[in-house]
């Protein structure tokens, strides 16, 4: 479920980029407040931690032959807490993108608000907590971790499909993606939640203290982490929709026009000066143009021949360079060694 | 098995011990230089294979002038495609109107921008990965501080990564123990798992009070931040500026390859 | 140096693990705390090191009391190795580990670098500097974390279990680099010949309480050790 940089266009990606930045801070701050702080931190390092090691360990599902792992977000926040929870999940998100090329830096906005905020923020205050609050006991926990990784994973994913959409780098329909979507992780998600359960249970039963003081201390501050969870969906539902609005209209073709827009540059039928030899160099150079493609006419054949040329070359020419370099330096390295 | 995990973690590690040009380079130069090319990557239309190709340098330079091997980081490129590939191969099938032929073979619009995503993820992931491989990650968390990250969360940052390995380690002998006893069967039964993650958790626990009492003991409070820093020297603003204006120009002109037309 | 005086200390659960414990560190003195497993010794060392608060008793290090307000003084003159090096070494490098005190305690960057370069050399792992903890052997991050103890110039050095990990070379190591520190040591330790090597006094724990107090000929007695579940 980690997003790529390559399926996320610029605006979508630093849009969700800023949301989650600024979630962060605000969780940042909020800790920083809270009594104990400094104890904190290794709790929510070393479970993040944890959460990243177990993400390695697959379990078999039954009755498949596949595995899975866990996600960790609902199990996170029902341990330490919505806002340690979120913190930790996200240094998790930023190693992997970073080591693991698991999701990208661009994306990673995005990966941290699907599987963060969502779960941590949204899930864990709404549902987990509402259910479990009242009473503790071992098939309540049971009940409202499946019920929470569920809709945690369901959310989750409907937010890849939109942020996916308004890029506009897929040409899947909506209808066809959210179909695609849901139902698979609609099973993620139950055997997430069997999982998470059992470990929860596990920790309850051994160690009944952990669970039962996040779980209190989350009733005395319900009231004011409702109304961040309340500010922080509107205010992501605001962006998303905004985005939507510029972009769900204009189609995927569209989103360039309106980048260019937004920057005050069009491409082709731009005045002046600059855009004049732009225009120039443009035509010199241009060989695969890609709206060419959209216009039939003259040179069909010989253009995407001459580009597939053009474009086996480049690739030629930088492997060609790194390898000089390569060459050049060995050979320094040889004389070094001779001195 | 999970130790080889640990090994990719340490693999990109140890290359970015090296000492060449790019290695001296300003660490924040390096991280403002990848966010730019890859802001650039991702704004260009999904049919755009032309203007991407020039990209493709960035990447296998700096490689070269790392001396970063090659196979190593195009194995990490391959761990991220899958979905990319999904979303491209939907492309093919719902993005059929004919572009061009080629000596009678009909190219679909989706064919293009299915090669157009394999393109964006390779250089978006190659760049990804090269920042890491010539930079330790306690240069990427100090400029990170000075790109006025809070001091908490980089702390927070800077321990997962270095609990992730010991972590995993405690699970791998666990995973092992475990296996040596479930007549080799893959993975962990569903009926096992609670207690076994929750063995790994509570033991997490009793760690993290233990680092924290050696952090207690040293004397720590939060928000102590004080660190010493790359300065920006010439090579290092060059460097930043050079790049960036490329990608600049390369978009603005939209310079795509010609060498026949 | 270090006065304690009936020190007790209860866990919430109702164990005793320290049981009205007295006794005194002197300038010279390296004491090697022995006792069976779960006889308190780590308890007792925690105690020392201020990390856990203690029911009931004082401890005193240069005639300065362990109270709330003082904590904090009281800590930069204890240095705790711990038994597991990877619960003190939380830093990306070495260096940084080694500086993590130091910062706390603010001092400027210059100064902290030759403090940590000095204390480096002083271990002989000055190559150790700018290595990441997560590949050293057991034997270097051993060294690793005292050498951040060290840095911050502790006057009294505590150590649970230093010879746990360590294969007979490294061991060596150890205990010339601990023969080499002048500082008075507490070892809590199920290592009898290191016992012999570097400390001159013996301490016997059992349930919380010194069943022993003497100098090194107290290991000598076989009949006597298994009488304390040695």
């Amino acid at each position: 479920m980690h997003m790529a940089d390559a399926l996320l266009s610029p605006a979508v990606g630093t849009t969700m980029c800023a949301i989650s930045a600024s979630i962060n801070v605000l969780a940042v701050n909020k800790i920083k407040r809270e009594e104990l702080c400094e104890k904190k931190i290794p709790i929510m390092a070393v479970l993040g931690a944890f959460v990243f090691a177990t993400q390695m360990i697959n379990f078999a599902i039954p009755g498949t032959g596949s595995s899975g792992h866990i996600g960790g977000g609902i199990l996170l926040a029902a341990l330490i807490g919505a806002f340690p929870a979120l913190l930790s999940i996200s240094a998790v998100l930023i190693i992997q993108c970073l080591f693991f090329a698991d999701g990208g830096l661009l994306a990673i906005g995005c990966n941290i608000f699907n599987l963060g905020v969502i779960p941590c923020l949204v899930v864990y205050p709404l549902v987990f907590r509402s259910l479990v609050c009242k009473s503790t006991t071992t098939g309540r926990i049971t009940f409202a971790t499946i019920a929470s990784a569920v809709i945690a994973l369901q959310l989750g994913a409907f937010c890849v499909v939109l942020e996916t959409l308004f890029s506009g780098i897929t040409s899947l329909p909506f209808a066809t993606f959210t179909l695609l979507m849901q139902p698979i992780h609609l099973a993620i998600g139950i055997v997430e939640g069997i999982v998470t359960a059992a470990i929860l249970c596990f920790v309850y039963k051994f160690r009944p203290e952990i669970l039962e003081s996040t779980i209190q201390r989350a009733t005395i501050n319900k009231s004011i982490q409702t109304k961040w969870t309340l500010v922080i969906l509107a205010c992501a539902t605001l962006l998303l929709g905004g985005i939507a609005s510029l972009f769900v209209s204009s189609a995927p073709d569209g989103l360039e026009w309106a980048i260019w827009k937004t920057t005050g540059v069009t491409e082709l039928e731009a005045n002046g000066k600059v855009s004049e030899v732009a225009t120039a160099i443009q035509d010199s150079t241009t060989i695969m143009p890609d709206y060419n493609f959209r216009e039939p006419g003259e040179g069909k054949a010989g253009k995407p021949l001459a580009g597939l040329l053009g474009g086996t070359m480049t690739l030629f020419l930088a492997g060609a360079c790194a390898y000089t370099i390569s060459a050049i330096k060995k050979r320094g390295r040889k004389k070094q060694t001779a001195c | 098995m999970l130790i080889s995990k640990i090994h990719e973690l340490y693999g990109l590690e140890q290359l970015s011990s090296g000492d060449t040009c790019v290695h001296r380079l300003n660490p924040t130069a390096k991280l403002i230089t990848t966010i730019a090319f890859i802001l650039t990557v991702v704004s260009f239309n999904r049919y755009a294979i032309g203007s991407l190709i020039p990209f493709v340098f960035f990447p296998t330079i700096l490689m070269a002038l790392s001396d970063t091997p090659y196979l190593l980081l195009f194995k990490r490129f391959l761990i991220a495609l899958p979905f990319c590939i999904f979303a491209g191969i939907a492309n093919i099938v719902f993005d059929s109107g004919v572009a061009t032929s080629l000596y009678g073979i009909d190219i679909s619009y989706g064919t293009i921008s299915f090669i157009a995503i394999l393109l964006r993820a390779y250089l978006c992931v190659m760049s990804v990965m090269i920042l890491i491989s010539v930079t330790p990650l306690s240069e990427i968390t100090n400029s990170l501080r000075c790109l006025r990250m809070p001091n908490l969360f980089v702390v927070i940052f800077e321990m997962v990564y270095r609990y992730f390995a010991v972590i995993l380690d405690e699970a791998n002998s666990m995973y092992v123990a475990y296996s040596l006893r479930s007549c080799r069967r893959r993975g962990i039964k569903m009926n096992d798992m609670g207690s076994f993650i929750g063995q790994l958790l509570l033991r997490s626990f009793d760690r993290a009070e233990r680092v924290y009492s050696a952090m207690k003991c040293r004397g720590y409070a939060v928000g102590i931040s004080s660190r010493k820093t790359k300065n920006w020297r010439w090579p290092d603003i060059a460097f930043c500026v050079t790049c960036c204006l490329a990608f600049v120009t390369l978009r603005v002109f939209n310079i795509k390859i010609s060498f026949f037309y | 140096m270090l006065n304690i005086h009936d020190l007790t200390l209860i866990y919430p659960d109702g164990t005793r693990a320290i049981d009205s414990l007295s006794f005194a560190l002197g300038k010279n003195e390296n004491i090697a705390l022995i006792g069976e497993n779960g006889a308190g010794k780590t308890s007792l060392l925690l105690a020392l090191a201020g990390v856990i608060e203690p029911t009931s008793g004082s401890i005193e290090i240069n005639g300065l009391s362990f109270t709330k307000k003082k904590l904090n003084e009281v800590r930069k003159q204890i240095g705790f190795v711990f038994q597991n090096p990877d619960d003190q070494l939380f830093m990306p490098l070495i260096y940084d580990d080694v500086a993590f005190g130091c910062r706390n305690l603010g001092m400027d960057e210059c100064e902290i670098e030759t403090i940590v370069d000095e204390t480096l050399a002083k271990l002989n792992i000055g190559h150790l500097a700018k290595r990441s903890s997560l590949k050293l052997s057991g034997g270097e991050k051993r060294m690793a974390s005292i050498a951040t103890v060290l840095a911050m110039s502790p006057s009294v050095l505590l150590f649970d279990e230093p010879t746990a990990y360590l294969d007979p070379k490294a061991k060596r190591a150890l205990v010339q680099a601990l023969n080499n520190l002048e500082h008075p040591k507490i070892i809590a330790t199920h290592d009898m010949p290191f016992a012999t090597q570097v400390c001159n006094r013996i301490i016997v724990i059992q349930n919380g309480k010194i069943m022993k107090d003497g100098d090194l000929s107290l290991l000598t007695s076989e009949e006597l050790l298994k009488k304390y579940g040695l």
